[in-house]
């Protein structure tokens, strides 16, 4: 996908993300108390205002973003810029969503097993993601990691994790 | 002031005190010379580990971090030409082809000296200002405090890399965030969508810990497996002698001017100020030629710069509770997180952190200067190492750090959230301090602006009403509108450079 695809993709979910909360605060529950409702600003108005010059720069920054594509496939017509069939780092893009479901499933798993246990599995698990292949190595270190987690956090700073 | 002094150094005279602030220090040091490891980050992870300690304690050991970073950033810029930090990127410039000459000792030597002298002057200055602009914050009204919230969020979305627009937008998207929750003024709910923990707002520390501990290894993904290949003899530290320091003054001062003054401007932090005074200094240089070749004058002025930004940064934090970079963002968060409300009344409540604060930020800086001196060899060997061993740890402290802020795996959720927001956020070059910085001024600035106008029955001339404000306002339409001349000049320049290259 080319880079300004993305910035205008990026620019129109931070739009809706403003559209979202201008419409959320003026039409969504909420009373102002009776000695605010005189003053000039009340609840709504700075979220208003905050949603208002979101929707604003983030237009700017879609249609800069579309122009500058438009043109990019103008030159790309034009032979100028050949980028096209540069493979993408899928990898990478594997890597991050591996992490994230990691984390996402040690949240979901926080209190169910002990700490211990947990952040053995997350550390091993994660090593794999990083690229680490010798799995004696990484067994011993996520053991450790472990261990040394559990300790401080369950055993010192006594946080309800176990 | 004197004596508020002696009593901050006085409390860290205490044996542990002094250890924290050492491994704060020697912490900071092996941070910031990790490329992809940054201060914020490292100080985020630590907020559970210090939700024990007294208050002092815990911002002993993020200001030795803070301040160890600063240097860190530096050993890898001249030994690997990567720099550990984005303020460090300056320093590579002459410190790498110094060290590819066989000089890679007396390089880090002169990077320790610059760093060391750079630190000492932006405490001095620190000091010196902090007592006196904090009895004139003390006079400010709500008006004021507003005014300058928001010239601190103009100038952060000006100053920081990348564009202006981007670095607005994520501005008002931190401040859409602190909108979330219970209002400050009317304690109306806003945001909440009948979500019980979401009634006090989005976790400030899971916040930061999204975006500067889960974004920055997501986004730090493309280093791993990289081994780097270190410049032989680095392991030899070579101080240069006072001497020869004397004679780069200039380079110590200008850099140290340079680093506390734009270091103070709410915001902008080191990254900007090191360039300023590295290009300044190169333009008055008698050979300027020599520039970029190893020079170094070169490493000197950025690294002063770079250290003495820690006493500037700390000038609009203490008096105004608004931070000057992203680390002071996150310690200005765990002020709050142990029950210390910042703003214009610190120096009045609690004067004694603040001395204890000044007083830790000279003894970090001799700290950094005696471990960077005697163990350089141990940094090198971090150095070489891979950090595929390393992010797992860092990603799961930051994750169990976010759960400590609350004991509620609510805070792991926006952590990870947030932590995906600033991933897609950094891709796109959006600046996540603006981001975080909104979050924090949001509703410093709302509650402010909204109390000025009912103090003053709904009269907006209360913002132009003293002169103060006057030169505040003129500031902010200054920054506004030389930010809006120079996008119409660099969007007219582009257009003539295309159509020229079409004829």
């Amino acid at each position: 996908m080319h880079e300004s695809v993305k910035d205008c993709f990026l620019a129109i979910v931070l739009f809706s993300v403003g559209l979202a909360g201008l419409l959320y605060i003026q039409y969504g529950p909420g009373e102002a108390l009776q000695n605010s409702r005189d003053a000039q600003i009340t609840f709504r108005s700075f979220p208003t205002a905050i949603s208002g010059l979101l929707m604003l720069l983030t237009g700017i920054y879609a249609v800069a973003s579309g122009v500058a594509w438009l043109k990019s496939r103008h030159q790309e017509a034009a032979g100028e810029n050949e980028q096209a069939g540069v493979p993408g780092p899928a990898y990478l893009a594997a890597r991050v969503i591996g992490l994230v479901a990691l984390l996402v499933i040690f949240a979901l798993t926080i209190g169910m097993l002990p700490l211990f246990v947990l952040a053995s599995i997350f550390l091993f698990i994660a090593f794999f993601i990083f690229g680490q292949t010798e799995p004696l190595r990484m067994g011993v270190i996520a053991l450790l990691g472990g261990g040394f987690f559990h300790g401080l956090f369950v055993l010192i700073l006594d946080l309800p994790l176990n | 002031m004197l004596e508020g002094l002696v009593g901050g150094f006085q409390e860290l005279g205490h044996p542990f005190n002094l250890l924290l602030i050492f491994s704060g220090t020697a912490l900071g040091i092996l941070v910031g010379a990790l490329p992809g490891l940054s201060s914020p980050m490292a100080i985020v992870i630590l907020l559970p580990l210090t939700y024990t300690m007294e208050p002092l304690q815990a911002l002993l050991v993020m200001i030795g971090v803070y301040v160890g970073t600063k240097l860190g950033g530096s050993f890898s810029a001249i030994l690997l030409r990567t720099p550990g930090t984005p303020a460090g990127a300056c320093t590579a410039l002459d410190g790498h082809p110094m060290a590819e000459r066989g000089e890679a000792g007396l390089a880090l030597g002169y990077a320790v000296m610059g760093s060391t002298f750079g630190g000492i002057f932006g405490w001095i200055i620190a000091v010196t200002f902090i007592p006196l602009l904090a009895s004139v914050a003390l006079k400010s009204g709500n008006a004021d405090i507003a005014l300058v919230g928001i010239l601190g969020l103009l100038m952060v979305s000006s100053f920081v890399r990348g564009s202006t627009l981007k670095g607005l937008i994520g501005v008002l998207l931190g401040l859409l965030i602190s909108t979330i929750g219970l209002d400050p003024v009317d304690a109306t709910l806003r945001y909440t969508f009948g979500y019980v923990d979401l009634m006090s707002g989005v976790p400030f520390a899971a916040a930061l810990t999204g975006f500067f501990g889960i974004a920055v290894v997501l986004s730090d993904l493309k280093l791993i497996g990289s081994r780097s290949e270190i410049i032989s003899g680095a392991g030899n530290m070579a101080l240069p002698g006072i001497r020869d320091m004397l004679k780069r003054w200039k380079a110590v001062l200008v850099g140290s001017l340079f680093g506390t003054g734009v270091g103070a401007v709410p915001g902008v932090g080191a990254e900007g100020a090191t360039w300023l005074a590295y290009g300044t200094m190169k333009r008055q240089a008698k050979n300027p030629d020599d520039w970029g070749k190893g020079e170094p004058d070169g490493i000197v002025t950025p690294e002063a710069t770079n250290n003495a930004t820690t006493g500037g940064t700390m000038i609009p934090m203490l008096t105004l509770g608004i931070p000057g970079d992203g680390s002071t963002a996150v310690i200005l968060g765990a002020l709050v997180l142990h029950g210390i409300e910042p703003g214009v009344m610190l120096f009045q409540t609690n004067a004694d952190l603040v001395y204890g604060i000044l007083a830790g930020l000279l003894v970090s800086t001799i700290f950094m200067f005696l471990i960077a001196w005697r163990a350089i060899s141990l940094f090198i060997i971090v150095l070489q190492q891979d950090r595929a061993w390393l992010f797992p740890f860092v990603l799961l402290l930051a994750t169990i750090g976010a759960f400590a802020t609350v004991n509620n795996v609510y805070a792991v959720y926006i952590a990870i959230f947030f932590g995906v927001v600033g991933y897609f956020l950094e891709k796109r070059n959006f600046p996540v301090v603006t981001v975080v910085l909104g979050i924090i001024l949001g509703p410093i600035i709302e509650a402010n602006l909204r109390l000025a106008l009912v103090l003053s029955a709904n009269d907006w001339t209360t913002f132009v009403s003293t002169t103060p404000r006057q030169v505040l306002v003129a500031l902010i339409v200054t920054v506004l509108g030389w930010e809006l001349f120079t996008g119409i000049r660099d969007a007219a320049a582009g257009r003539r450079s295309r159509i020229g290259i079409s004829d």
